[in-house]
């Protein structure tokens, strides 16, 4: 008899479980294409461990996504204010699709992840649009009608990629009614999205980070679907006795940016990393199949052969790369310039580069990302409350903005004495700024 | 004009200082709502790209901007017992040195905006946005068709309350012809 359960073993869950129609999910070519996407980029040029790829971060977020889902729903667990629960049936095909779309909701990767999205796609797409453009090509509709029931390719789309983006590229925002932006909310939310929670345990495990870790087992038991004190519309939040795992997960996140994802040597490497892809591909095959043929295989490969002959495409880059010929920090973003010049960094940099020429000088700016991020909280008597006023944490933390100023390394001695004696006059000497 | 950010910055910090001098909340949605009547109500070329979203009209590049204002100490968020209101912060001060022909330029439009919209609860805000941007976006002008875009999308608005919406906006826009 055909086994309807299947265990994946895996170092963050101990066991994935999947069902067939699942197992059908993972061994479509879109999904297998995942084994050959690196989580993390080059990250593994710096914390050698992170190595890791998209196809088994995918798979923890579709096994987080069904105990979410579970605890979420769970007769028990559902607030009296709230109504909107479908029945048992419906419930169980919401299941899947939530299920789908969280192993789904990376399969438009390019090859080494987030490195050269922006210079690659055609301008304001990410790769969340090519997620999309691959649920909707026939293999994957085949896929998905062959299940049992069997979901719809654009809901699966829509729950993978939320509302911004929906609204952005295929629809319109308001095509999600206030249970389908829970059901987003599981894989996707900025709160206790579980593509967070999978790949900051799992770049943690990997990397050999250990500020990634939190009490996810506990945080997921105490997540709720309540009313919102001032919002219209019932979301995900957290009962009392789960906010210091919500804490440490947002803790968890500010280190993991700081320490890991924005590491000044990684942020180099990506730089050469995206020049050399513009350089040799030029553009990205955005058409499914041109997008499912291209992985990190295909790009270290040409990395090799470009960094040993300097007719190549893309020669500096891939030099860079294979021999560890990274540009160098020469200055980072600090609160005491910050305070002088809020854009202290591209001012620095402009400097720099009018010293020492453009090719010498690279410049890297993160947004900031949200992190006092505001949901409600049961509290035991019953009443709501918010995050922001019922944890310091969540009240104070102020969004993590990272700025660096990076220097080709045969230049760094000349451009470090130069910062020296010249860092005050650039910061002070600002131009009027007003119209 | 094309306007950076550091003027853009400069403006949603006036809006943000004078709606906290009338002691009004200002949390995200009345930074939203303002915003967006600034760009299709009174000119101001403040370049967000808004989308209809949930609550009415929302920009999530307007949304990012705000992290981004909060990072670099321009503004500051309190959590009060209803929610949270943004505040100035330390770095307001070096906004005003540095842009203060753009602070001059449209403070007649930020007056009017914190004027007609502080104080209103966020349910009225997303009618009144609302209905602005289907004033802005579509054909049929009239007070009926405006009135039944918003209970199309949004069917928790009752008939009473869209056209009140709609009519409000309308006289806003003769105020200013005016």
């Amino acid at each position: 008899m055909a086994k309807h359960q299947h265990e994946i073993r895996d170092p963050i869950h101990n066991f994935v479980r999947v069902t067939a129609d699942e197992v059908a999910a993972i061994n479509s070519r879109p999904f297998q294409r995942l084994r050959h996407i690196h989580q993390l980029a080059l990250t593994y040029l710096v914390y050698p461990g992170a190595t890791h790829r998209r196809f088994e971060h995918s798979l923890g977020v579709m096994e987080l996504a069904g105990r979410v889902f579970d605890v979420i729903t769970h007769e028990r667990s559902r607030h009296p204010d709230v109504e909107l629960f479908p029945d048992s049936e419906t419930l169980v095909a919401w299941r899947k699709v939530v299920r789908l779309a969280a192993l789904f909701h990376d399969l438009g990767h390019l090859p080494f992840s987030h490195a050269a999205e922006e210079q690659l796609l055609p301008e304001g797409r990410h790769h969340e649009w090519l997620t999309v453009e691959v649920l909707r090509s026939e293999e994957m509709r085949q896929v998905l009608k062959a299940m049992m029931p069997s979901p719809d390719p654009d809901l699966v789309a829509k729950i993978a990629i939320g509302p911004e983006k929906w609204g952005k590229w295929f629809g319109k925002a308001t095509d999600f009614n206030e249970w389908d932006l829970l059901m987003t909310e599981i894989v996707t939310g900025d709160a206790f999205g579980v593509d967070r929670i999978d790949y900051l345990l799992r770049d943690s495990h990997h990397a050999g980070v250990a500020y990634g870790r939190f009490d996810h087992y506990r945080l997921i038991d105490t997540l709720r679907i309540l009313p919102h004190p001032t919002l219209e519309r019932p979301m995900i939040g957290i009962e009392k006795g789960g906010i210091h795992a919500a804490e440490a997960l947002q803790l968890a996140r500010q280190f993991m940016f700081l320490q890991l994802y924005y590491h000044h040597v990684r942020l180099a490497y990506d730089i050469h990393l995206s020049e050399f892809m513009v350089q040799w591909l030029q553009t990205y095959p955005t058409d499914v199949e041109g997008h499912l043929r291209m992985t990190d295989n295909e790009i270290l490969s040409e990395i090799a052969a470009s960094a040993r002959d300097k007719d190549r495409p893309g020669h500096d880059s891939a030099r860079r790369i294979a021999r560890r010929g990274h540009f160098r920090k020469i200055y980072e973003q600090n609160a005491l310039d910050q305070r002088i010049d809020p854009n202290a960094v591209g001012r620095i940099a402009a400097a720099l580069r009018k010293e020492l020429g453009d090719a010498a000088v690279r410049e890297k700016a993160i947004p900031p990302k949200q992190q006092n991020i505001e949901f409600p909280i049961l509290l035991d008597g019953g009443e709501i409350s918010t995050s922001r006023a019922e944890s310091t944490i969540y009240a104070e933390l102020k969004p993590a903005a990272i700025g660096v100023v990076l220097i080709d390394p045969d230049k760094k001695k000349d451009a470090k004495k130069w910062l020296l004696d010249n860092k005050k006059k650039v910061l002070s000497d600002q131009m009027e700024l007003g119209v | 004009m094309n306007i950076n950010d550091l003027q853009r910055s400069a403006i949603v910090a006036m809006l943000v200082k004078e709606c906290r001098a009338r002691d009004a909340f200002c949390g995200e949605t009345m930074v939203q709502k303002s915003v967006f009547f600034l760009q299709k109500l009174l000119n101001v070329p403040l370049e967000f790209d808004f989308q209809l979203y949930i609550y009415g009209p929302f920009s999530f590049e307007l949304q990012q901007h705000l992290w981004s204002m909060m990072a670099d100490d321009m503004l500051t968020v309190r959590p009060l017992e209803y929610g949270s209101t943004f505040e100035p912060g330390e770095q307001v001060t070096y906004l005003e040195k540095h842009t203060a022909s753009t602070i001059a330029e449209h403070r007649d439009a930020v007056d009017f905006v914190i004027e007609h919209l502080a104080g209103r609860g966020v349910k009225h805000l997303e009618r009144l946005a609302t209905a602005l941007y289907f004033t802005v976006t579509t054909d049929d002008t009239s007070i009926e068709g405006r009135s039944a875009k918003i209970r199309e999308v949004k069917p928790h608005i009752s008939d009473d309350e869209a056209r009140k919406a709609v009519e409000e906006v309308d006289e806003w826009r003769k105020e200013l012809a005016a």
